[in-house]
């Protein structure tokens, strides 16, 4: 996202809004700045900021027309400090002292989103309308202190289009079907076999990174307050090979390119209690296939060498089953005040992914990862444009997952933050 | 007269000096040391940053409440006090937001280190190179009475080279620090929304970012009749939260 597409979209917004009065539209705007502090009881502490801002333009020239314009820029990342390692190396050395960089380990990844998007909806008649989107996305990453922006390793851009076709079939049951397409390139991406093998890290977490394309079916189903959602993803490589065993067959790639299969189904229900209490319990499962393998290697020393070599192959580990319940809630205390709360639970089983010691050692089973959280707060609006926000969270995971040389697998976690978001 | 440069920029490098005076080994392996040594180390790393966050305080790229004609404006804290840095945003309106015209406000901001020209005026050797302003224009259109959204582009730049003498070189671990000297500036894209809360009393908040240097910085500001306080957020800054104080005068 250029400076020259967002000074575009900014123009046709401004320009537009002299227009509204007779083409019945409006301009939206927002800002939201959350910082917050999070505790774990292990590893260090982190601040972090997320500063998302908005600014779109709704036009309804026509009854049966409807135009949005949207773009939407995001930074997530560290706050109050830059937890950066401001040097490559770790310590600082002099005659007299010897001062190890406290942050040259503690580097806290950020990223920043640019989305734009433009919607058109077209109201066929009274039963059906159909919305067709095209959007792109920039997200800059920055994992490490020797990445700018612009040069991460995870960068990528983002550009699709979509359809879906809006249907009223009764007055309260309405059913969208959708088709979306999106390619993703990353551009600064390397390697990602040497990737692994030099890290050993995350393995689960450190796949499809690399130029894909994204085709996703999926629908909504909507009776008054209940809705079933449902979709299906077919993910497909342009380059990235299927790893191969190579002890057995003495090569480390095959010839078949990467293919990810995401199928998704969810059910949430809408509940309002006298005009003050709102719920809505959500539960959703998702399964995910795979056809990439993994080869694991360890080092060891041979000839006064370290040498990584093969230990052990792990066929379509990427595959899991991931169960998502969250039940949101919401009280109004006054017209001003609100109070506000989440619990989730999420549970993620790798099912061809077998469990490390805490030596790193492959041991039988699958990793489970479950993942509770409890967040609350409250939330004031001070006028009509500014609302500000207090809450808190816990967060507690679990894995039979022992080696946590990289990645903690098991920990809590406590976070505190304030936001503040204006709107029109 | 060196020391009295010395002096002057130790205002400005009291983070990297203050973490070398107390570097001794009880006091680096403290929290305070450990973040004082880690604030020097990240001012030394790229000083342009810090201090073009300290310039873009000196801005208000906000547009003028409806019925001004010009506005003039100053950033008392933290700039001009403690660091000297004395600076003049000006505001005049060129456009009214009336029917389908939007409002469109031109902006100019300029500044200069008055404690680094007193301090450079009697040295015959340093002479130290300092610039400081920014420009540009504001769209804005009031959907409503009391709300404005806004937006527009600057271009803004700070520049500084300063020789340190050899008596105020700066120590720190393998590192020394004999000059200032960069130029940061870009060119930004950004909007924003202004509330009126009451009279002569308004709430700004706003974003910009600059894609030569991929640089976010926010600001969120109550205005009163003559007086701004906000706090300005820097992502990636030095300081993430730049709170300040500023005074203001529509005609």
């Amino acid at each position: 996202m250029n400076m020259k597409k967002i000074l575009i979209f900014i123009s046709l917004v401004l320009c537009s809004a002299p227009l509204f009065a007779e083409f019945k539209a409006a301009p939206y705007y927002s800002l939201s700045m959350d910082g917050a502090v999070y505790v774990p009881n292990k590893g260090d502490w982190m601040a972090s900021l997320n500063v998302t801002q908005d600014i779109g333009v709704i036009l309804a020239p026509a009854k049966e027309h409807k135009i949005i314009g949207f773009y939407e820029l995001r930074y997530v990342g560290p706050a109050l400090t830059r937890f950066e390692g401001a040097r490559s190396a770790e310590t600082l050395t002099d005659h007299t002292m010897t001062v190890k960089n406290p942050e040259a380990s503690s580097f806290v990844n950020r990223t920043m989103d640019h989305l734009g998007l433009i919607r058109y909806h077209y109201k066929i008649n009274e039963k059906f309308t159909i919305k067709t989107q095209v959007d792109s996305m920039s997200e800059y990453v920055r994992s490490g202190a020797n990445e700018l922006w612009g040069t991460g390793l995870y960068d990528f851009n983002r550009t699709g289009f979509g359809v879906t076709l809006n249907t009223t079939i009764f007055p309260n049951l309405v059913l969208d079907v959708s088709e979306t397409y999106q390619h993703i390139v990353f551009p600064n991406y390397s390697d990602l076999q040497y990737e692994v093998k030099a890290s050993s890290s995350d393995v689960a977490e450190t796949a499809g990174k690399q130029d894909q394309s994204l085709l996703r079916s999926g629908f909504n189903l909507k009776y008054n307050k209940t809705e079933l959602f449902g979709s299906m993803s077919f993910v497909n490589y342009d380059t990235q090979k299927v790893l191969a065993d190579v002890v057995n067959t003495g090569t480390d790639k095959t010839s078949d390119i990467a293919k990810d299969t995401l199928f998704s189904i969810g059910l949430t229900q809408g509940v309002s209690l006298f005009h003050l209490i709102y719920l809505s319990p959500s539960i959703s499962y998702t399964v995910k296939n795979s056809n990439q393998n993994y080869q694991h290697y360890t080092s060891t020393t041979i000839n006064n060498q370290e040498v990584s070599v093969p230990d052990k192959f792990i066929p379509k580990y990427g595959e899991y089953k991931k169960t998502l319940i969250s039940l949101p809630f919401s009280l109004m205390l006054s017209r001003k005040w609100e109070m506000f709360s989440n619990i989730e639970w999420e549970s993620k089983v790798y099912q061809n992914l077998p469990p490390q010691d805490n030596e790193g050692k492959f041991i039988d089973g699958q990793i489970q990862k479950n993942i509770y959280t409890l967040s609350t707060g409250f939330s004031f609006k001070t006028n009509d444009a500014t609302r500000m926000t207090l809450f808190y969270t816990f967060q507690s995971c679990s894995s039979n997952m022992k080696f946590e040389k990289y990645t903690p697998y098991n920990y809590d976690g406590y976070c505190v933050g304030m936001g503040m978001s204006f709107a029109y | 007269m060196k020391t009295k440069l010395a002096v002057f920029l130790a205002v400005f490098l009291i983070i990297s000096s203050s973490a070398t005076l107390f570097a001794e080994d009880d006091f680096a392996k403290t929290p305070l040391g450990k973040q004082l040594i880690t604030m020097g180390l990240k001012f030394l790393d790229d000083p342009g940053d810090f201090f073009f966050n300290l310039h873009t305080q000196n801005e208000d790229f906000s547009p003028l409440p409806a019925g001004k004609y010009a506005g003039v404006r100053f950033n008392f804290m933290p700039t001009l006090l403690p660091l000297t840095w004395g600076n003049l945003n000006l505001k005049v309106n060129v456009l009214k937001d009336v029917g389908y015209t939007p409002q469109v406000d031109l902006v100019g901001m300029y500044g200069d280190l008055i404690g680094l020209r007193m301090a450079a005026s009697s040295l015959s050797d340093v002479k130290p190179i300092f610039t400081d302003y920014s420009f540009g224009a504001v769209i804005s259109k009031a959907p409503n009475e009391k709300t404005k959204i806004f937006g527009g582009v600057k271009y803004s730049i700070v520049q500084m080279k300063v020789q340190l003498s050899s008596s105020s070189v700066i120590n720190f671990g393998d590192f020394k620090l004999e000059q200032l000297d960069f130029i940061y500036k870009d060119t930004f894209v950004f909007s924003g929304i202004m509330h009126e809360t009451g009279k002569d009393r308004y709430v700004v908040a706003q974003l910009g970012y600059g894609s030569t240097n991929k640089k976010i910085v926010s600001r969120v500001m109550w205005s009163r009749k003559h007086l701004d306080l906000g706090v300005d957020v820097f992502p990636e800054g030095l300081f993430v939260f730049h709170p300040f104080m500023a005074y203001h005068w529509y005609f």
